[in-house]
């Protein structure tokens, strides 16, 4: 009996295993072929997109497997781009190391912030990210020497050769793809099982010997650099850096996004970015009134399809396996 | 001057306690971080605005808004207790932080579509319009009609909380709300009546602050920044906290600008961390 | 779940390429207007009067044989929005782009204008720099630089005479640019002026509660109190407030923008004080007694059912002037575009005749000064005692800004 079953759930896993590399062949394919049409606006709107996705994904280190609700990621999105944009408008910095720069601006500003902010838990911890953002925000808006505050840092750009959108779409496609690899390594390793076992029961945690707090606080850079290469990818394209991308607004999209998309699957965030571009961008065309449609959207999710639109992935794993999954 | 900086800080105190107190008891009771809570006070300006100046019925419009405004908030808060929050108190704390920021974008939105873009002017109530002086300025004698209010209402929120058995059971609820179900408290009812009770404060503090700085869209984001401070300082869930960090939040800001304008309200986001460094549970809040 | 990826993917594909065809011979212009979030309120009205202006020369033939389609959008005052509207109305075939949106936003779309070389023209950016240090040849401003916009009323306090001055703002890019540039051509103009220290207030935009400023400007007794850079809900409140003070009673006060319908709007009769604010108006209630501005009014109170702000007025200019620079250039070229604006001549509904100046794209607009005051005609906050001071000699000269632009 037992070794029916194996044979079963070994065949079904080779099956989904299978199924699963057809649909990254699919999307891979999809996403090389997204220039080919030539159309700007599509190519522009993908470029965000993957933009939106990194910074989601990177947030869901912290909300999905740390179980960290954090209301200031945009902080470290910003870091990123404005550190990348300082550097190439004032030092004129050769593109690879101001590229390089942003996010170890952003890990860093994460390690100050984190340290302080791991130290609490649930409410509290929340309203501290959503303290120390406020006050990035502010000091990005009142240094205006610096930053140009709500005017606005710009002045520099990419190299020429990424001047045309098309080249840049390719150029950010391998960055995000390069960083999605690596988050998945990281979700996926020990260290991010340990975090999904310090979400689910926090003392069971500390009981077995990890130390919960450094291992948030590591959760929390690592978030902190990917949402900084977000913000690098973002300040290029855009040729400029606005306060707004630290604003309160920019953390709760991200978390729309994670709510759209499901924050328990490593894909949900992509699913949910791509999902939300759709609505931004349609629903204005439509009426004026597009806060309350999404509004109304993000209610509707909320009621009745509270795991996210990545839930209907599961028809791509065999049933074994599912219900093994939603046991854990 | 620093009378008179006091005194002005006594009004931004006031309107500040009755947004913040609101907040505080929803997060007591119902451990729900409401972000929604600035909205509300935007509805109750705007609410206020149809009351005294679209309707305008009597020479009392101003007190008849006073009682039916807060009422109606207090409704809306009721409604979206029992259809949004009461089906998400189990769930992991994303799905119940984001109905709130909905509610922001709903709210303000229909606020939006049915009174337009423009700021609005409510006038004071009559019989107000006089000033007071003191201390060489003259003050709009409107502004003692704040301050007292205030101080009223925080009278009959320590009454409620303290003195009734709804407030005995509100406060089993928000110390032990499994122990509380346990012993028979209906805990679903005393859920809805305290999220009406703190909507309805936000709508109170919306009323009194419409004829001071009018109906505006963009009031809710301002509104809820400020609260979720005082609420912090205070410590969250605790009434008391929230009228004694109202105070100082208020003083800090009148004297701030006084003393270094630029970095006033960079002050207030600065406090909050320290608070939240420190002490998180505010300075009243009940220990972890 | 990767599939829905992909079918997404190919929605978003579908519907880009249904919305964006269009009949081939018509003139497009990309109208990006701020029609939610902070700007909203000059946005949508800038938008509408941009639709009369292109409705009724499209009712009169058109420019150069082609209708003008308008190319809409809402960059929701958000930045990064306004940049990919800009890039979405280009690639959807916009020959020339007209943004009334915010300061952060117009900077980002300047900057991609330059590189892609379309002509952009701002509908609510005020800031000098603009025009000046980040000015460039696909940059072109209709309305007033700010500097025209102080400059009459900075000689009207110096008439007058303040020397002790508080100032009170909101913490953006506009009221900072103003602030900074009223007080030093005051302080040029007459070194014994001086801003009482402790007095300079900087307000988050969208403050509404101003009673523990007014108590401070009431102990520093100053001669006058500047508040121009308090626009929106501030302003309004301000001057409210002040009211129920009785500030005004015992210190003067100025704002060079009090007089834009949008700003002085939600004041009521009783909030002014009579004769006691000075101010200035790039639309003034009541409107000019010209027949260009009459027949603008009464057109877009037809059109629309309200009444016009200076926005509408300036996206209505703007429209005519780009129809003009294109029947002069002779055919539908950018290039050609851009250089038939140097020199070009318009008459606003509310500035009236104007000039275009080639070498930084920035117009001899003027400005109506006065004081604020009330419109019984119609029923909203005006300016009494008006004059128009033509923008002119407030403008830099070509060598200043060869010089502002080689730095």
């Amino acid at each position: 009996m037992n070794a029916r079953v194996e044979q079963m759930t070994q065949g079904g896993a080779a099956a989904a295993s299978r199924r699963t590399l057809y649909v990254l062949a699919a999307v891979s394919i999809l996403l090389l072929a997204i220039p080919v049409f030539g159309y700007q606006p599509l190519i522009i709107n993908a470029t965000d997109t993957l933009i939106l996705a990194l910074l989601v994904l990177s947030l869901n280190l912290l909300v999905g497997y740390g179980g960290m609700i954090s209301m200031g990621h945009a902080a470290f999105f910003a870091t990123g781009g404005y550190t990348a944009g300082l550097l190439a408008k004032f030092v004129d910095t050769p593109f690879l190391v101001a590229f390089a720069a942003g996010p170890l601006a952003a890990a860093i500003l994460a390690a100050i912030i984190g340290a302080l902010c791991v130290r609490l838990t649930h409410a509290y911890f929340i309203m501290l990210t959503l303290a120390f953002a406020q006050l990035v925000y502010t000091v990005i808006w009142k240094w205006r020497g610096l930053t140009g505050g709500d005017d606005g840092l710009i002045g520099f750009s990419p190299p020429t050769f990424l001047l045309n959108n098309t080249v840049y779409y390719y150029f950010a496609l391998a960055v995000v793809t390069a960083c999605i690899y690596a988050l998945y390594r990281i979700c996926e390793s020990p260290f991010g099982r340990t975090l999904t076992a310090i979400r689910d029961n926090p003392d069971r945690a500390t009981f077995i010997g990890v130390n919960v707090r450094a291992k948030q606080w590591t959760a929390f850079i690592i978030a902190g650099f990917f949402a900084g290469v977000a913000g690098v990818l973002q300040a290029y394209f855009h040729r400029g850096m606005f306060v707004n991308a630290a604003h309160f607004i920019t953390s709760a999209d991200a978390l729309v996004i994670l709510l759209l998309g499901g924050s328990r699957w490593f894909v949900g965030p992509l699913i949910g970015a791509v999902v939300f571009k759709i609505l931004f961008i349609s629903i204005p065309t439509i009426t004026v009134y597009w806060p309350l449609f999404i509004g109304l959207v993000i209610l509707a999710v909320a009621l009745f399809m509270p795991d996210g639109l990545a839930k209907f992935g599961d028809i791509l794993r065999p049933k074994a396996i599912v219900r093994e999954r939603k046991r854990a | 001057m620093i009378e008179l900086q006091l005194i002005s800080g006594l009004v931004s105190a006031a309107i500040l306690f009755l947004l913040a107190s609101g907040l505080s008891l929803i997060f007591g009771v119902c451990h729900v971080l409401n972000l929604a809570h600035g909205a509300f006070f935007l509805l109750a300006t705007f609410l206020a605005y149809m009351v005294t100046s679209q309707l305008a019925v009597t020479e009392f419009d101003f007190w008849i808004a006073l009682i039916l405004v807060p009422l109606a908030v207090a409704g809306v808060g009721a409604v979206a207790e029992i259809t949004l929050f009461r089906r998400l108190y189990g769930a992991n704390i994303l799905l119940q932080v984001l109905p709130t920021i909905a509610l922001i974008f709903i709210i303000s939105d229909l606020v939006r579509f049915f009174w337009g873009l423009e700021p609005l002017a409510v006038p004071t109530p009559t019989g107000f319009n006089f000033p007071i002086e003191l201390f060489g300025v003259f003050f709009p004698s409107y502004y003692a009609v704040v301050v007292v209010a205030g101080a009223l209402v925080a009278l009959l929120i320590w009454f409620l909380v303290y003195k009734t058995d709804w407030g005995l059971l509100i406060r089993a609820v928000s110390q032990d709300r499994d122990m509380a179900r346990a012993l028979g408290v209906k805990a679903n009812r005393i859920f809805t009546s305290v999220f009406a009770l703190g909507t309805g404060l936000a709508g109170v503090g919306g009323v009194l602050f419409a004829p001071i700085g009018g109906a505006n869209l963009g009031t809710d984001m301002d509104a809820v920044i400020e609260a979720f401070a005082v609420v912090v300082v205070g410590g969250l869930g605790s009434v008391w906290g929230s009228a004694v960090a109202a105070l100082l939040i208020g003083m800090l800001k009148a004297f701030g600008i006084l003393i270094v304008p630029q970095f006033a309200l960079a002050f207030v986001f600065g406090l909050m961390a320290i608070v939240l460094v420190i002490r998180p549970t505010g300075l009243f809040g009940a220990r972890e | 779940m990767k599939f829905f990826k992909s079918l997404a993917l190919a929605g978003m594909t579908a519907s880009m390429i249904a919305g964006g065809t269009a009949s081939a011979e018509t003139l497009k212009i990309g109208l990006i207007s701020a029609k939610s979030g902070v700007f909203a309120i000059f946005g949508t009205s800038g938008e509408k009067g941009a639709m009369l202006a292109a409705e009724e020369i499209n009712a009169a033939g058109g420019v150069l044989g082609r209708k003008i389609e308008l190319i809409t959008s809402d960059s929701k005052s958000r930045p990064e929005e306004a940049s990919r509207l800009f890039r979405e109305a280009v690639a959807q075939g916009a020959t020339v782009v007209l943004g009334v949106i915010g300061s952060g936003e117009t900077q980002a779309v300047s900057t991609l204008a330059r590189e892609q070389k379309v002509p952009f023209f701002t509908g609510l950016g005020y800031s000098r720099f603009l025009t000046e240090e980040a000015g460039h040849r696909y940059f072109l401003r209709i309305i007033t630089n700010s500097s025209a916009y102080y400059g009459p009323m900075v000689e009207r306090l110096l008439k007058d005479g303040h020397k002790r001055y508080c100032t009170i703002n909101n913490d953006f890019a506009f009221g900072r640019d103003l602030n900074e540039s009223v007080m030093a051509d005051l302080k040029k103009g007459n070194p014994q002026v001086e801003v009482l220290p402790g007095c300079e207030f900087w307000v988050p935009l969208g403050t509404t509660d101003f009673s523990t400023y007014l108590t401070a400007l009431l102990s520093k007794k100053p001669d006058i109190v500047m508040f121009g850079g308090l626009v929106g809900p501030s302003g309004r409140a301000f001057v409210a407030q002040a009211n129920q003070f009785g500030l005004f009673q015992r210190m003067a006060g100025a704002h060079p923008a009090l007089g834009w319908p949008a700003n002085a709007v939600g004041l009521r009769e009783q909030d002014i004080p009579k004769r006691t604010i000075i101010t200035g108006s790039d639309y003034p209630y009541p409107p000019p007694k010209t027949e260009d501005s009459e027949r603008f009014f009464a057109a877009f109170k037809k059109r629309w059912n309200e009444d016009p702000v200076s926005e509408a007025a300036h996206g209505y200019a703007t429209i005519q002037f780009i129809k003009k620079a294109f029947e002069k250039a002779g055919k539908v070229d950018r290039e050609a575009f851009i250089d038939a604006t140097a020199g070009l001549d318009i008459v606003h509904p509310s500035l009236g005749a104007m000039k275009m100046r080639g070498f930084d794209n920035q117009s001899t607009a003027g400005v109506w000064v006065g004081y604020l005051g009330w419109s019984k005609q119609y029923n909203r906050p005006a300016m009494e005692d008006v004059i128009f001071v033509p923008g002119e000699k407030y403008l830099p000269t070509e060598e200043q800004v060869k010089k502002l632009r080689s730095k």
